[in-house]
């Protein structure tokens, strides 16, 4: 990339009329001396890195799968790609594929980029630009990710500018290569999408540390206190506020205008989304109501008072939502206006007299101090005048409209589960809402069956008066998102993580577009806990599995501790800190093995990918910003497995175990090539069932460097969970074991008898990579 | 028949699968061809009974395919006293059939005829969609929803009528 700053070092100058020893001139930011060498990539751009890419792209093949047989995507289209056809541009099927993956990355990494920028803006404007960047004495690496990329170590807030600086250039660069007529390369533009990933999570970083700091969340804390979740949990005889998104500023003006007019506890804040996971964070006292699929079901019940939206994840017919219910919508960011007129130079009164008299059913607030007075002062005003607002029908109005239902099926052709609707109708009409009451636990309140429905039957609010019972029940404990990983906790796991005696890092983030319904993550992460994995969550995924209770009444937070060791449930916090995931695996490249971290990406990437043994499951992925996360885990060799939805990605990239010329690596100790098993097999995988998942999940867990015992213990979860959904050993178990001391004891004779029939050999356990530049004896095979 | 998606917004292009009605000629086009048949985890949802499972078996059985199952159901498989079958992921299997060189489950070579069924609709969209555009197999869907991303497709059927069409697919093999 051009860098924008200059540092000259002299060793001597000698002028006509002075001589200068050790001079050194920077120009623009000055970089404080480090102790650590600037590694061989400081700020890549995006082919710096393309030879890294192109090593896990042989090894990880992309699997295209077409949505359609077109392009659509300029007036030379619509273009047929179908079977080898090319566009009239000239790019193919899996150009075109893979550009899309790419413009989806694109708008993730660009929203959290953005994201990052307002905050820290914002944050630089109202605490300064020398705020320090203390995240606690237990955690003195602060920045893995942006260490790692940039090669900077940032200290204030203001350093976290020239961060974005790079970042954004980069998505610009990125975002013009998928126009028309510039990559024509499907493995290049992947090589893309993996530079894209790896910026969104550098973005991602800097938004949390940068909102850490400044608003005192918890920094690293496992003890973060347990808070409120769920949509039984908010009073609804207080005036109600409902934040949606992502951007926690407005939020927290709200917070402290409670707290400056002695009105806290008199209004119930609650949120959805990410907006909420940090209004928690923020102030512990707030609600949490549910992830994203809660978003249509909470409003409709009628319950919000005045819904304050600021960025992502809103839906976009939310003021047609808060109009049918009487309350008004704010709407706090530039990047969601919602066609509102704008009242940021308001008088605040006016507002609330505008608002609250409905003259306009909302308003553009783009002063996020005034959005905190705006919404509480409306709260108090209108609360008591809708007391009696009606959000669902009655039963009596349900079996009523049940029964002008005419059973032709559009619904369930809408629905994206396909769930049997017009059966929960055919009962509804004699009075029987159990069908529709079930369907709820399965329904991820996108609303597309009402759009559908020829008779216009409002069946979404149908399904949640049915389940009424079980909306006013749901209320849950969660674990408030903790932020960065403590470098302590890292030099305690370290060791055990590299040398496979925690089975793996499972890490479930993501969306809430459930195939299933969310119960099947909560037994996803219950299984991996009890085998004591370290399960690490995030987002709206951290959510869900906040939203079950065992039969004590207990969530798995509170069931499980928060630190980040094994059998430990670590909630980071929103989807901004799922940098902090990335983080603890190159901390422990850093930390545990002392691989230097500044700009030295290709390094720590082939020591994650070949040492440290993390998944992360997008059981519900549905957004860009999902496909961006996803992607900077490829890149750091962190394999990601997705729910059913997700193969709407239209992409996997999977290794083939059964050739084994793409699973030799250098052993670094003689730089002889070694064959080390397909591990992990995939990069990026579409599970069909959570079983399926769970059996994949512990076998990518294995990684070249698993010491014997390591390899044991993995195989002890690989096997024991084939062996309960498949009914008998895995097929591919010849392939894992290296050495006879990778048999797990207690199945050691069936192992054996089975390695036996297949002919197995041992082989060589190396110290692996795939960078010969690591291999430490110069005698590199061909 | 309307060759009409199930999924109201999935719209496939141009290149629709044929829709089939006989079941006797998708039976010999099963038996003419190197066939594997991919049978999903949702076959275990479409009915409560497994009568469709056991047809689907005994089509496969006697027209000569072979069984692959998906999304770690094969206990459950096995459970029904099935064991000729073999196991792996959907996508893993969709990866295998687009590679010419691929061995097949018994060594003899890839396969000609791709049939599935039990699959949730996206689902097999995307995996019917991914080997009609990178792969010279054939591929029948016997779900009883159109999948316009098949070579060839059942209309979409009630689930008693998709039943019967199995049992005479079956039928007509045993003549």
């Amino acid at each position: 990339m051009v860098k924008k700053d200059l540092s000259i070092k002299v060793d001597e100058l000698k002028t006509s009329t002075a001589l200068f020893k050790n001079l050194q001139i920077t120009i623009g930011r000055v970089e404080e001396e480090w102790e650590e060498p600037l590694g061989p990539t400081p700020m890549p751009s995006m082919t710096m890195l393309r030879d890294w890419d192109l090593k896990l792209l042989q090894r990880y093949k992309p699997l295209y799968l077409p949505f359609c047989d077109l392009c659509c995507l300029c007036t030379f289209g619509k273009c047929d790609l179908t079977k080898g056809k090319r566009g009239a541009c000239g790019l193919d099927m899996s150009a075109q594929q893979s550009r899309i993956v790419l413009l989806a990355c694109c708008i993730g990494a660009a929203t959290h980029c953005n994201h990052a920028r307002e905050l820290v803006d914002f944050l630089v404007e109202k605490y300064g630009r020398d705020t320090p960047l203390d995240l606690g004495g237990q955690v003195n690496l602060e920045a893995p990710n942006i260490r790692l990329v940039c090669g900077i170590k940032p200290k204030t807030l203001g350093d976290l500018e020239y961060v974005l600086d790079y970042v954004e250039e980069q998505i610009t660069a990125l975002l013009s290569a998928t126009h028309i007529g510039q990559e024509g390369s499907p493995i290049d533009f992947e090589s893309k999408v993996f530079h894209t990933g790896m910026l969104d999570h550098v973005a991602m970083e800097v938004a949390d540390i940068a909102q850490i700091v400044a608003y005192g969340f918890p920094k690293g804390d496992p003890e973060a206190p347990l808070v409120s979740l769920g949509f039984g949990t908010v009073d609804t005889t207080k005036p109600v506020i409902l934040v949606i998104g992502h951007n926690v500023i407005p939020a927290t003006y709200i917070v402290d205008y409670l707290n400056l007019t002695g009105l806290m506890g008199e209004v119930e804040v609650c949120g959805l989304c990410c907006t909420a996971h940090d209004t928690v964070r923020y102030n512990p006292s707030a609600k949490i109501v549910g992830p994203i699929s809660w978003e249509l079901r909470f409003i409709r019940t009628g319950i919000p008072d005045v819904i304050v939206v600021d960025e992502q994840c809103i839906r976009a017919d939310i003021l047609n939502e808060a109009k049918k219910i009487g309350a008004p919508l704010v709407a706090a960011s530039e990047k969601a206006c919602h066609g509102l007129i704008n009242m940021t130079d308001w008088d605040a009164e006016k507002i609330v007299s505008t608002l609250a008299e409905g003259k306009e059913p909302g308003g553009l607030i783009l002063d996020p101090e005034k959005v905190g007075e705006v919404a509480v002062k409306l709260a108090m005003k209108l609360a008591p005048q809708r007391e009696n607002v009606k959000g669902l029908p009655s039963k009596e109005e349900l079996v009523r409209y049940a029964s002008s239902c005419r059973q032709c099926g559009m619904c369930r052709r809408a629905c994206p589960n396909s769930l049997p609707i017009p059966e929960g109708m055919r009962l509804a009409a004699n009075g029987d809402l159990s069908k529709l009451a079930e369907i709820y636990d399965y329904c991820i309140a996108c609303g597309r069956c009402e759009h559908s429905c020829p008779a216009s039957l409002p069946i979404f609010n149908m399904i949640d008066k049915a389940a009424e019972y079980k909306l006013k029940s749901e209320t849950f404990k969660i674990r408030s998102g903790r932020g960065p990983i403590q470098d302590t906790e890292i030099r305690n796991v370290g060791r055990p993580i590299v040398l496979g005696e925690i089975p793996g890092i499972i890490a479930f983030v993501g969306c809430a577009n459930y195939a299933q319904g969310g119960q099947e993550l909560v037994e996803m992460a219950e299984e991996f806990l009890k085998r004591r994995f370290i399960v690490v969550v995030s987002g709206c995924a951290a959510m869900t599995i906040g939203m079950y209770k065992n039969e004590e009444g207990k969530t798995l937070y509170e069931l499980y501790p928060g630190d980040f060791d094994a059998g430990c449930l670590v909630n980071v916090g929103s989807c901004v800190s799922n940098a902090h995931i990335s983080g603890a695996a190159i901390k422990i490249a850093n930390i545990f093995a002392k691989r230097n971290l500044r700009a030295n990406y290709r390094e720590i990437a082939d020591y994650i990918l070949n040492r440290v043994g993390a998944v992360g499951i997008a059981w519900g992925a549905m957004s860009q910003k999902a496909a961006s996360i996803a992607s900077g885990f490829w890149r750091l060799g962190v394999p990601v497995i997705v729910g059913p939805h997700g193969a709407k990605y239209r992409r996997m990239l999977l290794g083939r175990k059964d050739k084994e010329e793409d699973w030799y690596v250098y052993d670094a100790r003689t730089g002889k090539k070694v064959y080390v098993g397909p591990v992990p097999e995939h990069l990026f995988y579409a599970a069909e069932t959570k079983e399926e998942a769970m059996v994949m999940a512990a076998k990518l867990c294995m990684r070249a460097n698993d010491t014997t015992k390591g390899r044991a213990i993995k195989l002890t979860h690989y096997v024991d969970l084939y062996k309960k959904y498949f009914g008998r050993l895995p097929d591919d178990l010849h392939l894992f074991v290296r050495r006879e001391a990778d048999i797990p004891i207690t199945m050691k004779d069936e192992i054996v008898k089975e390695l036996e029939r297949r002919g197995w050999k041992e082989s060589d356990i190396p110290d692996p990579t795939l960078l010969e530049e690591l291999v430490r004896v110069r005698k590199v095979e061909s | 028949m309307r060759a009409e998606s199930w999924q109201i917004a999935e719209i496939p292009g141009p290149t629709k699968a044929v829709i089939l009605e006989r079941p006797k000629a998708i039976a010999q086009i099963i038996k003419r061809n190197r066939t594997v048949m991919a049978i999903g985890s949702e076959i275990f949802r479409m009915k409560e009974d497994t009568t469709h499972i056991r047809l689907l078996l005994e089509l496969s059985r006697l027209a000569g395919a072979h069984v692959a199952v998906t999304g770690a159901t094969l206990r459950r498989f096995r459970e029904m006293g099935c064991e000729k079958i073999y196991a792996i992921s959907a996508f893993e299997l969709a990866d295998r059939l687009e590679d010419p060189e691929w061995p097949g489950f018994d060594g003899s070579g890839n396969y000609s005829l791709l049939v599935m069924a039990g699959f949730k609709y996206y689902y097999g969209w995307l995996i019917l969609s991914g080997i009609k555009h990178y792969s010279d197999i054939k591929t029948i869907s016997l779900d009883p929803y159109y999948q316009p991303h098949a070579s060839y497709s059942l209309p979409t059927m009630a689930l008693d009528k998709w039943e019967s069409f199995l049992r005479s697919m079956v039928e007509s093999l045993k003549r």
